[in-house]
């Protein structure tokens, strides 16, 4: 009965974001500059590849950046956000306005069917949106550069889209919250860019005032001072969700990368450069992938609690 | 008138008797110019072959008391035979003698054809009254022309299996006509020997040599690699149609010393996680030919890493053998994930040899298990979450 019930309004509400303006407006924003970032790669690997024997090449369609535009992995890290604020910005407080919730409500369901059926539904679209593009670009980029991936590649494209559909969906769930919290569509939508922005931006300059601060480095320069400021910079701008998938991503994408945090020059004596394995990358990021997640249900589920305290009379 | 007659019979007597006397002075003049002007050589026979161009160093005296100009002009050549003289390098017929001795010299160019016999080639020298005559003997040999020559700049080498033993070998021809000698070993399976021209790395055949030369090549011979140590004789021939030169080469191989390290699977590479101690088989063969003593192990490895070996030193290996060290690659707990080199060395006090391990190092899995129980926690709220108030 209420499985049934939740799958009559994910249907429903999956119906209405495929349906609506402003997913397609957003999707093409996301869709074109993907693109162009992924044709600006493949343009300037494809000469790259001839000359050097370098093996992940495909990957790279990722992380390169063109000429004049920034890479794959850049542009989701910064329009990712917007997808997921999209789609979740106005999915209560908009049925508020419009007068839809109480009468939904009024049906013999269950009350938690609704909050769930539209994150699930926003979660969808986030996941059809990710792979679909991820298949394209796979495609694309066969027919460009003329390199089909390796299973190693696939592997870590795979783990690039679920982290990106973490990403996306972190922002929905917070969104969402935002959506709960505040009664009008426009203040909640100006709180989501507000925060994203913050997010995104402004919190790789406080970063470092904020370090600055702390453990100012510029009167001493120790290396342990140095090491504490860099330190205290990094954890701040880890807050930002922008900042742990950039780390997850390129670390995914690059199986050159194989520490995230600061080494020593001990530590590099006798290391060779090479690259890491799959599951040794996955297993570098997987406190990335489990913050993501964790802040993910984290949101939902205070959302989740507000709604079915929240009255519903109006 | 008759005393007239008389003293004209009386002139033309003495004049008569003055030329008689002139006539019998002149020979005794003769006999004293050679007093004065005498050409002279060291050798004035000479054995030579056909063909053969000779040298004649040829001193000129005058001991007359003043400086004279002297003509040189060979007088009797036999035929077909050239002769020059030659003075400061340059071809000459006078020569300008102060009151010492001059020298110059002749060159006789001897036809290929002239037969064996006795030759006599005679110089003249004269100025004014004074001359001398030098009489130069050639005796031609057939005998001296028959046999090439086929000779070694060292008679034997010595070095170990893998030495490159070159000689060098120079090859006569004293025909009269240019030949070609086609070169050769007789070797033992395994053995390679290498004919190339002295200043050039192409492999010769056979070589052309003019007549009454001498061509100079490098021969260079590899023992196989598994020879014995002992004394090697390699027989080389050189042969052309009419005639087969031999000589021989000696090459005495000594032992050689050499190891190998290795894994016995000859895997040169290890997986750690960071902190933990790993062991690794490694494998030390001797590769050489004499037995080794006293092998030491030693490693080089990076900051903060450990590699203790279960023996320090191996007291011995025979030739073809090998011995197996456990050796624990203990990492450090700072290292971070990815490729690691470790090298490992044995050293003796003749031969060293090293390997380069690639230690490869893994996160520890605890912190994904730890991941992976938060999520579980998460889980576990979030279903307690919708337990409570879900049922709205």
């Amino acid at each position: 009965m209420k499985s049934k019930c939740l799958w009559v309004l994910y249907k429903k509400e999956m119906a209405d974001h495929l349906k609506s303006r402003r997913f397609f407006i957003i999707l093409m924003l996301v869709v074109i500059t993907g693109f162009s970032a992924i044709y600006a790669a493949a343009y300037g690997i494809s000469s790259a590849v001839e000359q050097e024997n370098n093996s992940f090449v495909f990957l790279r369609l990722f992380t390169t950046s063109g000429s004049s535009i920034p890479s794959f992995v850049a542009f989701i890290s910064f329009l990712g956000p917007l997808v997921g604020l999209s789609l979740g910005f106005d999915s209560i407080n908009g049925e508020v306005n419009r007068g839809s919730l109480s009468r939904l409500l009024a049906q013999p369901i269950p009350r938690d069917t609704v909050i769930n059926g539209k994150f699930l539904a926003g979660v969808s679209v986030i996941t059809l949106m990710m792979l679909s593009m991820g298949l394209a670009i796979g495609g694309l980029g066969i027919i460009m550069i003329g390199i089909p991936p390796t299973s190693d590649e696939i592997l870590r494209i795979l783990a690039f889209l679920i982290f990106s559909i973490f990403y996306i969906s972190l922002w929905l769930a917070i969104s969402q919250l935002f959506s709960l919290l505040l009664r009008q569509t426009a203040t909640s939508a100006l709180a989501c860019i507000a925060v994203w922005l913050f997010l995104s931006v402004f919190i790789g300059l406080l970063s470092g005032v904020i370090a600055d601060v702390l453990y100012p480095a510029d009167k001493v320069e120790t290396v342990e001072a140095v090491l504490r400021n860099s330190k205290t910079e990094l954890m701040i701008n880890r807050i930002s969700p922008s900042t742990v998938y950039n780390e997850a991503v390129i670390t995914m994408l690059n199986p050159g990368v194989r520490t995230l945090g600061f080494i020593t020059q001990d530590q590099l004596v006798g290391a060779i450069p090479g690259t890491l394995p799959f599951f040794q990358s996955l297993l570098l990021t997987w406190p990335h992938l489990v913050s993501l997640i964790a802040a993910t249900m984290i949101c939902f589920a205070v959302s989740y609690v507000y709604f079915m305290k929240q009255e519903v009379r109006m | 008138m008759l005393k007239e007659k008389n003293s004209k019979k009386l002139k033309l007597t003495s004049l008569i008797l003055t030329f008689m006397l002139m006539f019998l002075l002149l020979p005794a003049f003769k006999v004293s110019a050679a007093q004065g002007l005498v050409i002279y050589t060291t050798y004035p026979s000479i054995a030579a072959k056909s063909g053969e161009n000779i040298y004649s160093g040829i001193t000129i005296s005058n001991t007359t008391g003043t400086n004279m100009l002297v003509n040189l002009n060979v007088v009797s050549l036999p035929e077909n035979w050239e002769a020059f003289i030659e003075g400061g390098g340059k071809i000459i017929d006078k020569i300008y003698v102060t009151g010492n001795t001059q020298n110059f010299d002749l060159t006789v160019k001897i036809p290929d054809d002239a037969g064996e016999g006795k030759y006599t080639v005679v110089l003249e020298a004269a100025s004014g009254n004074y001359s001398d005559r030098l009489n130069l003997e050639y005796n031609i040999k057939k005998e001296m022309e028959n046999k090439g020559q086929l000779q070694t700049n060292y008679a034997e080498l010595k070095g170990s299996s893998d030495t490159t033993f070159d000689f060098e070998l120079k090859i006569t021809n004293n025909k009269k006509e240019a030949q070609t000698y086609s070169l050769g070993a007789d070797v033992a399976r395994g053995w390679q020997v290498n004919f190339t021209a002295q200043y050039d790395t192409k492999q010769i055949a056979s070589i052309p040599i003019e007549p009454n030369a001498t061509s100079t090549l490098k021969v260079s011979v590899v023992p196989p690699a598994n020879v014995e140590a002992g004394e090697y004789v390699i027989p080389i021939a050189a042969t052309s149609s009419n005639e087969s030169l031999t000589t021989e080469l000696k090459v005495i191989i000594t032992g050689k010393y050499a190891m190998e390290i290795t894994t016995p699977q000859g895997r040169l590479n290890a997986e750690t996680t960071a902190g933990k101690r790993t062991p690794v088989d490694i494998l030390v063969q001797n590769t050489g030919s004499s037995e080794l003593r006293d092998i030491k192990l030693t490693s080089w490895k990076p900051n903060g890493w450990d590699v203790e070996f279960e023996n320090d030193s191996i007291d011995s290996i025979a030739p073809g053998e090998s011995a197996t060290v456990k050796a624990y690659i203990t990492s450090d707990e700072k290292a971070i994930a990815g490729d690691y080199v470790v090298s490992i060395n044995a050293n003796t006090p003749e031969v060293t040899d090293s390997v380069e391990f690639r230690v490869m190092v893994k996160t520890s899995t605890i912190w994904g298990l730890v991941g992976v129980g938060v999520i579980i926690l998460l889980i576990a709220g979030l279903y307690w979450v919708f337990n409570t108030y879900g049922r709205r």
